[in-house]
This record gives structure tokens, C-alpha cells and sequence, in this order.
């Protein structure tokens, strides 16, 4: 129990963690407004994470970004409201967005900083983006 | 018409999401994520925020049942959801490596938020040879007196044990307060 890591054969493989980080770099290029992106599993562990301000944690934002969504689902779900995909968060000094991430063989989570300027539009599309390349990658890995 | 709050904490696996699904009364509402932690836990499915279900003890009381994700890195959530609670049942896998250690953790970590606390030991029958009076043994080296049940989480009656006894607990702290 309580490991700090996911190390068992259910968590993705090393090549597709390295192939997030690089569509997960194209995203930040892409946004000039993006702060930090961290991609973890549902269960709440760190899988990527590439950061301007380095004072986040990441497996702190793993656990509880993981936790915020699982619960935004299931409080959807008790209003009828099926497939949560993301959720927007907005604070004085920034923005959050945590999206789902469905893919069938590994579920995860995208969060995604940004400063208070960026505009939720330009994310957003290319956060979808980036969610279908990583959807891709999933199932192009386990057909392997 | 009373409503309370039990919550119940423990490791990943030690029985809490089965425990409130074999007592709740309603569709238990559950946050659980793929476990991709194989190495900790085989099981597919563990809960990542909360679990909730309600079950009533007579016409004029309803206990609102609160479970929490067992992992350390979700300890932000469990101050969270124990605030306001009545007690908080732990629960412990007599087939985890170290148990104690286990107990000990959710002990600190609980007893920040409430006095209330329940030990309830599952998994009992996989780990014949680990005697159970290790549990009994360790709280009195600790001075501790909470009381400790050995459960199948499966069995609503034995699940329902720990929560009579602790509004059992509640009362007759109650009842020497106002003596």
C-alpha cells in the first residue's frame, strides 16, 4: 500500500510516456499561455509533467486533480449528466483545466495552468488536440 | 429525523467501498479509478474520492456512510471528509505486509479529526497463521482502548456491528458528561 509511484505492468510504458511528453511540449508551444502541464493517471499518480514555475508538485496535482474529477463525475452522474470531459477553474492569478482523458487501455488526466490572460477558447482546442493524439497513442501502443 | 456522518478510513483494499455497499440502503454513489498500482493492489477498481451511502437505524435516525481512498497520497481528503463525523471506522487487511504499521498510520491520521474511533480487522480467514492478537497487543502498548473487531466486510451484520457500537460509544460518552 501508500507506494508513491505506479510500478506495476497496469501503468503505461516508458514509450508512450515519452511520446506525451512530446505531444505535451507541442501543447505548450503551441500556447504561449500555458504555465504547466501535468499528466497523471486516474488513480491519481504523475505520469508527465513539464513546468514553467517549478513550485508545483506534481504527485500532489496527480492525487488531487485525479480526486476532483472522479468526484465532478460522479456528482454529474447523479444529475444525469454522462461523460464528464473537463472541467474549467478559474482563480485571481490563473486558470486550471482538468480534462478527461478515456483512452480504453489507460484512463488519465490532463491539467493544464495557465496565466489569467490566455484566452479559454485557444486551450481548449488545443487541448482537444492534444487529448486525441494521446488517445492515438494508447491504442497504436497496445496493437503492438 | 437525525443525520450523522461515519466515515470509514483504512488501506487500499482493507474493505471500506464493500463495507458501505453491504450496508447502505441506496445506490452507492462511488468515485473509483482504474488501479494501474498492481504492485500495492490487484484489484481493478479503487476509489479516488469518495465513497457515499446511507443506511437508517430507526424512524428518526439516518447515518450517512462516508468512505475514503486508502493511499497516503490522497490524505488531503481525508480531514476533508471526516470533519463533522461522529467516529471513523478503520479498517485493516489482516494479509497487508506490515498491519500495524498500517493501524498506525490511519490512527494519526484520524485521531487528528475525531476521538471516535472504530478498528475493524478483514481478510481474517487469508491469513491463518498471523495471529490476530497482534492487533490487541499493539493497542495496549500504545495505551489505546478503541475497540477492535475482526469482520468480513461481505456481511451486512458484521459491518452494522460497527456502526451500533459506535453510537454506542457516543451515548455513554454522552451519558458520563452529563453525570
Amino acid at each position: 500500500m501508500n507506494a508513491m509511484s505506479s510500478t506495476g505492468r497496469r501503468a503505461p510504458s516508458p514509450t508512450f510516456i515519452d511520446a506525451a511528453r512530446h505531444q505535451i511540449r507541442d501543447l505548450m508551444m503551441a500556447v504561449p499561455g500555458i504555465d504547466s502541464v501535468l499528466l497523471s493517471s486516474t488513480d491519481g499518480f504523475e505520469l508527465v509533467s513539464v513546468y514553467k514555475r517549478s513550485s508545483l508538485e506534481g504527485g500532489k496535482m496527480a492525487a488531487v486533480s485525479s480526486s476532483i474529477l472522479a468526484l465532478v463525475e460522479a456528482f454529474l452522474g447523479e444529475i444525469d449528466l454522462n461523460g464528464c470531459q473537463s472541467l474549467t477553474l478559474e482563480a485571481e492569478n490563473g486558470k486550471a483545466l482538468i480534462s478527461a482523458i478515456p483512452a480504453p487501455h489507460h484512463p488519465m488526466v490532463l491539467v493544464i495552468v495557465t496565466s489569467p490572460t490566455v484566452l479559454l477558447g485557444h486551450v481548449m482546442h488545443a487541448t482537444r488536440h492534444t487529448i486525441q493524439r494521446l488517445n492515438q497513442l494508447d491504442q497504436q501502443m497496445h496493437r503492438h | 429525523m437525525q443525520r450523522h456522518k461515519i466515515v470509514f478510513g483504512g488501506a487500499m483494499g482493507a474493505g471500506k467501498s464493500q463495507a458501505i455497499s453491504s450496508l447502505s440502503e441506496i445506490k452507492v454513489l462511488s468515485t473509483e479509478a482504474f488501479n494501474t498500482d498492481d504492485a500495492a493492489h490487484s484489484k481493478l477498481l479503487t476509489t479516488v474520492g469518495i465513497d457515499y451511502g446511507e443506511i437508517s437505524l430507526d424512524a428518526e435516525t439516518r447515518i450517512g456512510l462516508y468512505g475514503t481512498p486508502g493511499q497516503t497520497r490522497f490524505s488531503f481528503l481525508w480531514p476533508i471528509i471526516a470533519k463533522g463525523s461522529l467516529g471513523v471506522i478503520i479498517l485493516v487487511d489482516h494479509t497487508a505486509q506490515n498491519p500495524l504499521t498500517d493501524l498506525s498510520i490511519y490512527i494519526e491520521a484520524f485521531g487528528k479529526t475525531s476521538d471516535n474511533l472504530i478498528i475493524g480487522v478483514t481478510h481474517i480467514d487469508q491469513r491463518p497463521d498471523r495471529p490476530t492478537s497482534i492487533y490487541r497487543d499493539w493497542l495496549h502498548q500504545q495505551g489505546r482502548t478503541y475497540p477492535l473487531f475482526f469482520i468480513d466486510a461481505r456481511q451486512r451484520e458484521d459491518v452494522l456491528l460497527l456502526i451500533e457500537t459506535m453510537i454506542a460509544s457516543l451515548e455513554a460518552q454522552l451519558g458520563s458528561m452529563g453525570s
